[in-house]
């Protein structure tokens, strides 16, 4: 059984993913640790979640990190801090299971892809690539019924947020390098969702990017602009081979759709093109019920980033749509099981996802400079 | 398209998503790569509508050999939109139009006929052939 030690706790996806660990069977938790010259705040989050857990607050972590127990580090810290601790726990000789986005700079990326094979560990950044439509569509591009593949579109767009509240019309200044990307109320939300359909499109094509041309924005939230983080982005970019791809990302306001927000990607052949949809199937349900409603804000977590803090002020989830976009598939983390006890690459392994880090850092220089970026 | 145009400007002008602030469109209408530069600069006139602001900058992917055309294009008062105009590859003609705005969405998806682009949209379709052309962003002029 593999000993699972978490870094980061409430308030980063580890909710989502420590649930995951410790329903398989194959794993096991074993603590909730982190760096020690953590804020006060990140502090008392990770002891809450430990607690929450039944689990030890391991505090000193490079014992935790030493500890024969512990196979596989699944690390959930700031994207800021992201880099350094990965590359800690590969040198440890932990296998990686990785939030997205990976790392914080492209510099960053590449020194946890060496880390991780110098140690000779597993690595796997979690995205969407497991879900049944992200499958359907490797399918469809594998089966070669589009012909050749030209061009892959992907929209991720999160419906989350009181959105409105953002000072318009004012074009935004990007900066290069990004000097700060997560804040209590805001993220840069090219990178928070941009990252998903990076992956998918790295995944899906096996071409590399080559050019990026960018633009971010701040349409919907003060938070963000306050910040001097975008709200919304969109890319486009031309891949190895004469591939052509774009994207749209970013967090558009509880009220933009009745469910999480668009999410589909597009593929053009020569011979077909196809949407998918990951909305589709759907089972619709219009009926008197009492219409969803945007919860109150949450001081701590304003834009619905944590599923603790959604619960926290009794969000009610959005039924109008009845969707299973997992299927009977393994999890992501059972995939990345899968991947350690086989003694093979993830698809999405941190090498792959370090090209998704590179071509957002090129978003970026291109936002700031105008011009289109060549990796 | 004329109607959709007119529906999509009927709910901006009634504010039932606040602001408009970037338009994801995607056009499968036609098998004929001549008409994909006018489909595209058709969107895009219309998108300027919808925003009252022009376009200011874009930049080009694709072209009519490739089977389609992508445009990101930049507006004057800091919108943005995304447009992809493809060789019929489907059953049906389709249009699939996502305008967002700060307080909500408007969607289209459904069958739609090309029409000719007016002739106002020459200065945009001379940008998206230079940037094509260049393989860089290049202003509307």
């Amino acid at each position: 059984m593999y000993g699972v030690l978490l870094l980061g706790g409430l308030r980063t996806h580890q909710e989502n993913y420590a649930p995951l660990f410790a329903a398989d069977r194959r794993s096991r938790l074993i603590g909730v640790s982190d760096e020690p010259e953590i804020p006060a705040e990140r502090a008392r989050w990770n002891r809450e979640f430990a607690r929450q857990l039944k689990l030890p607050l391991l505090e000193d972590l490079d014992a935790a990190l030493a500890r024969p127990d512990v196979d596989i580090a699944s690390i959930c810290v700031e994207w800021e801090r992201r880099g350094r601790l990965a590359v800690r726990c590969a040198r440890a000789g932990k296998h990686l299971y990785l939030d997205k986005p990976l790392a914080g700079s492209a510099g960053e990326a590449r020194a946890i892809v060496e880390a991780v094979r110098q140690a000779g560990v597993r690595s796997h950044m979690d995205t969407h690539i497991r879900t049944t439509w992200a499958l359907e569509a490797r399918r469809l591009v594998d089966s070669g019924r589009l012909g050749e593949l030209r061009s892959v579109h992907c929209d991720l767009l999160f419906a989350k947020g009181r959105s409105g509240t953002a000072p318009l019309p004012r074009p935004r200044r990007e900066h290069f390098p990004p000097r700060r990307y997560t804040f209590v109320d805001a993220k840069r939300e090219l990178m928070t969702t941009g990252v998903y359909s990076l992956a998918l499109i790295g995944w899906l094509t096996g071409r590399r990017i080559r050019t990026v041309w960018a633009t971010t924005s701040n349409y919907f939230f003060a938070e963000h602009a306050r910040n001097d983080v975008e709200d919304f982005g969109m890319m486009a970019m031309t891949l190895d081979g004469g591939l052509t791809a774009t994207l749209t990302a970013g967090r558009i306001g509880w009220s933009a759709d009745p469910m999480g927000g668009p999410s589909r990607v597009t593929l053009v052949g020569a011979r077909r093109s196809v949407i998918i949809d990951a909305w589709q199937p759907r089972l619709e349900v219009y009926a008197e019920e009492i219409p969803w409603s945007p919860p109150p804000v949450h001081p701590e977590d304003p834009m619905g980033f944590w599923k603790s803090g959604q619960q926290e002020v009794h969000t009610r989830p959005k039924q109008a749509w009845i969707v299973d976009q997992q299927g009977n598939l393994p999890t992501e983390v059972g995939y990345f099981l899968d991947c350690i006890e086989q003694g093979r690459e993830s698809d999405l392994s941190a090498a792959r996802a370090a090209d998704g880090v590179e071509a957002l850092m090129a978003a970026y220089r291109s936002a700031a400079t105008g011009e289109v970026v060549t990796l | 398209m004329k109607w959709i145009d007119r529906q999509v400007a009927r709910a901006v002008a009634a504010g039932r998503v606040g602001t408009p602030v970037a338009l994801r469109a995607f056009l499968y209408l036609s098998e004929d790569h001549g008409r994909l530069m006018e489909t595209v600069g058709a969107v895009l006139a219309a998108a300027g509508g919808w925003f009252s602001s022009p376009a200011r900058r874009l930049y080009a992917l694709g072209g009519a050999a490739h089977g389609e055309i992508t445009v990101l294009a930049e507006f004057a008062g800091g919108q943005t939109a995304l447009i992809s105009a493809g060789l019929l590859r489907g059953p049906a003609p389709l249009a699939n139009i996502l305008v967002i705005g700060n307080k909500g969405t408007l969607r289209f998806e459904g069958p739609a006929v090309p029409e000719p682009a007016p002739p106002a949209v020459r200065r945009l379709l001379s940008a998206v052939e230079r940037s094509l052309a260049s393989g860089a962003a290049v202003e509307v002029g």
